[in-house]
This record gives C-alpha cells, structure tokens and sequence, in this order.
C-alpha cells in the first residue's frame, strides 16, 4: 500500500509563464539570474491545465508559479481572468486532497513594477527552506 | 418510505401516462429479490411494470446520472413524447446542473418530484448485526430488522442515516413537473457549513495525514466516477484511454498517481459539484471521499456564492468573471 513517504519534495521550481508577459530581455535576465529555475512558455495562461501544474508538484518539484499578464492587459482579452480563478479552484483541490496549497501561485506582471517574478521566486525559495527541502 | 395512498396515487398517475401515450417509459426505483435494503434503477415500459416501482428509505442511487451523457437510458421518443423519471431532492440538483450544461434536454422529460425522508445506510445496519439481514422494513422512526438466524431487532432510525442525508438542506425536488404529497416523516439535519468550519481549523498537517492515509487505499476501479452524475464525458475520459502514457498515470501502483487521477476528478468538479454523495456511497474500500466535495462546495459557496444545481440557466463560477475582479478592485 502507498504510503505518505512516497511523496518526496525536491527543490526544483518550475514557472508557467505567458509568452506575452515574460519575453525578451525580461526572459534572458530572470534565466540568468535563477539558474535552476525551469521556464514554461505558454501561450496564455488561461489555457494551462492545472492537471499538469498539480502532477508535477506530487511527482516531486518543489513549488509552481504561474506568471500571468497584468489585469485588465490580457493579451488574448480575458484568458488571465479565468486562469486565475482556474488556480484558485484547483488549489481549493489540492487542498482537500492533501498536497499544501502554497506550492502553487499565481502571480500577475505589473507594468509599474518589474520585480513581482523575482520576488515570487525569492519567497518560494524561502518556503521550501522553511519546509525543510534539501537540495 | 411512502404511504399506501401516496404510491397508490403515484402508480396511478404513471400508469394513466403511459397507456395514453405520454411518456415512452418510467425511471424510477425497484426492489431487488433476496436483496433486503436495497433497490436499483428500473425503466418501467408498460403498465403492468409500473407496479414495481417503490420509494422508500432504500432509494439510494441517483437516478439523475441515467439521464446525463455517461448512460444513456432514454429510449427513441415518439414526436411529442417525454420520458419520466422520478428524483430526491439530491437528484433534482444534479439533473438541473446538467439542464444548465445542456446535456439534458428538460423538454423531453416528464419529472415527478419527492420530498425526501433521508436514506438510510445499510451497510451501517448490517456492520452492527451478528447475522445477515433476511428482511428489513422501515415505519418512519424504526428499523425492523429480520435476520437468517431467526432473531428480530428493532432499531432506532436516527442512528442508520447515511450522512450525506443529514447535512443536505435540499430535501424536496427543485423544478419538477409534479410533487408528489408530503406525507413523510422528516429526517434530522446538521449544519455541515458549522462542521466544515471546525473541520477547517484543525491544521493542514493532521488533515493532510487523515486523508492521504485514507487515499492510499485507492485501488482506481473508478466506481466513484461511474457513480458521478457530473461526470459526463463518457468515451472520451483520459483514464478510458487504451493505452495511458505510462510515465503519467500507473494505475493503483503509486501514491502520486492516485492523487492525480482524484485531481482530475474534482478539479473537473470544483465549481459543479452538488455534494450529492455519490462518489463515497459506490466506492468499495469506503474512502470518505465526501470530504473533498464538501470542501469543494463551501469554497464555492463562500468565494463564488455559487450553489450549483440550485437553477437551469447560472453559469459556473469557472465559465465567468466579474468586471470588478478585471479592474482590480
């Protein structure tokens, strides 16, 4: 029978980001600066499927953040909007079932500030230390 | 269970509809022979077949996934025909939350409604039994139990409710064409919104640990997604797939795949689940899976105000936005 040790964390952090949102220079900087860091292009976070989010956080990475457009600056109209109530729900789920809700997030870009991304990353850092992941 | 008068009535009318041609056939609930306690799903066609038809407190199975897109029991309809079909009060919700999806057609469909006394669990009666139950009947506040070995036993009634029936505040059928006369005794009820609040406050690590140990007894036979009637995908769910990817998902070997296949599932569900219990009555190793839809349905009821199946035409909170969440406010 599976036990609850079958569930290993690692450190390994993975961002879903929208090819909008994150590009460029933008990309090139936070690829440099977080190494270790896994990027996913998406082509708008409204059609992520959170199944893939949640798979990869009970097969053992240690936190997901998915990077969004700002509000109201969607580039595909309104696919942030649903992504994040999408996230919402499927945190409520992995919730219930026992996985911590707080290895996923969901973070917009903020055209007034360039640091949400770094920020998100730095404190996800933070969580898995405090969780007492190993490298 | 029914008064002789209410079923006389409701065989009546069944009957009438069926001989004028109304109706192409009846879904509604059996007895099974040398089954005490329990009843199943029965398509009554003519009128003599109509006489087998019963409620009672055994009525457990919800009619209403027969009508969604998994099983499909309607037979060919004659223009201008409906089908019947009778629905509880949890019924009723999921058959409007599929009217809202569009996978029923409410226009062809004749609905008797009834006002539920609460079911009783029998596999509940039979655990606190020495012997196997011969015949059981139910006179609205006691359980006379006959068993194999001879004894008889009288039980409370109070103490064998399943638990789903005692926090449903929906008793009667919502939006049916008839509702049959109240004339039932009434069940206790709790205030689940309370419990779920103090189920809530205990920390994330002992409700983590409750339910992952309890999970690990998945063996995915998938009973809890054939008993779903939200679950209406019928040929093409990802776990019906001849041949799995199989780094994704190892069926019943390890731990992260169980969470996923239950992920996929009330994820699915998140925002239409009506609680109506199904998927922890079918499953065989009794995981009490209905602690996962009740979170699901307070998240929904206390983030969105959403009560799925309460009407025919909302929306699920996962279709929609607000303009106030767009402009940040």
């Amino acid at each position: 029978m599976p036990s609850i040790e079958d569930l290993p964390i690692k450190r390994k952090i993975i961002v879903f980001h929208c090819e909008s949102a994150l590009k460029g220079k933008d990309l090139e900087n936070h690829k440099d600066k977080f190494p270790e860091v896994g990027f996913v292009k998406l082509s708008c976070t409204g059609r992520l499927n959170p199944v893939v989010a949640f798979k990869a956080l009970v097969e053992g990475v240690g936190a997901i953040i998915i990077y969004g457009c700002p509000l109201n600056d969607c580039h595909n109209f309104d696919g942030n909007m649903f992504a994040k109530r999408r996230v919402f729900a499927a945190q409520s789920v992995a919730e219930a079932l026992g996985v911590d809700p707080e290895r996923l997030s969901y973070v917009q870009k903020d055209p007034l500030d360039y640091g949400v991304l770094t920020r998100e990353i730095s404190a996800m850092k933070r969580k898995l230390d405090s969780m007492g992941v190993e490298a | 269970m029914m008064t002789e008068k209410t079923l006389a009535y409701f065989r009546k009318i069944v009957k009438e509809a069926i001989k004028s041609g109304k109706i192409a056939g009846f879904l509604g609930w059996r007895e099974v022979a040398d089954m005490p306690g329990k009843t199943r799903a029965f398509v009554a066609t003519t009128p003599e077949e109509v006489d087998l038809l019963v409620f009672n407190s055994f009525s457990r199975e919800n009619l209403s996934r027969l009508l969604g897109g998994k099983t499909f029991y309607i037979p060919e309809l004659k223009k201008g025909q409906k089908f019947g079909v009778m629905v509880k009060g949890c019924d009723s919700r999921n058959l409007l939350a599929n009217v809202a999806e569009n996978k029923v057609d409410r226009d062809n469909l004749w609905v008797i409604g009834v006002k539920c006394p609460g079911t009783i669990d029998i596999d509940l009666v039979r655990s606190g039994l020495d012997s196997d139950i011969k015949n059981i009947t139910d006179d609205g506040t006691t359980l006379h139990v006959e068993m194999l070995d001879g004894k008889k036993a009288d039980l409370v009634k109070s103490d064998y409710y399943d638990p789903r029936c005692l926090r449903c505040p929906y008793t009667s059928a919502l939006e049916v064409d008839e509702l049959l006369p109240d004339d039932m005794p009434k069940k206790p009820t709790k205030n689940w919104e309370k419990w779920m609040e103090s189920y809530l406050q205990k920390p994330f690590e002992e409700r983590r640990a409750y339910i992952i140990s309890q999970l690990s007894r998945c063996t995915m036979c998938f009973a809890c997604r054939d008993a779903c009637p939200g679950c209406y995908c019928n040929t093409n769910c990802i776990m019906d797939y001849p041949k799995l990817p199989e780094p994704y998902l190892q069926k019943g070997t390890s731990l992260a795949s169980i969470l996923t296949y239950h992920f996929i599932h009330y994820f699915h569900l998140s925002d239409r689940c009506t609680n109506c219990g199904e998927c922890a009555r079918a499953c065989p190793e009794s995981i009490p899976l209905n602690l996962i839809t009740e979170q699901l349905g307070y998240m929904t009821k206390t983030t969105w105000d959403f009560e799925p199946g309460t009407s025919d035409k909302a929306k699920t909170p996962l279709a929609l936005y607000k303009v106030e969440e767009v402009l940040g406010r």
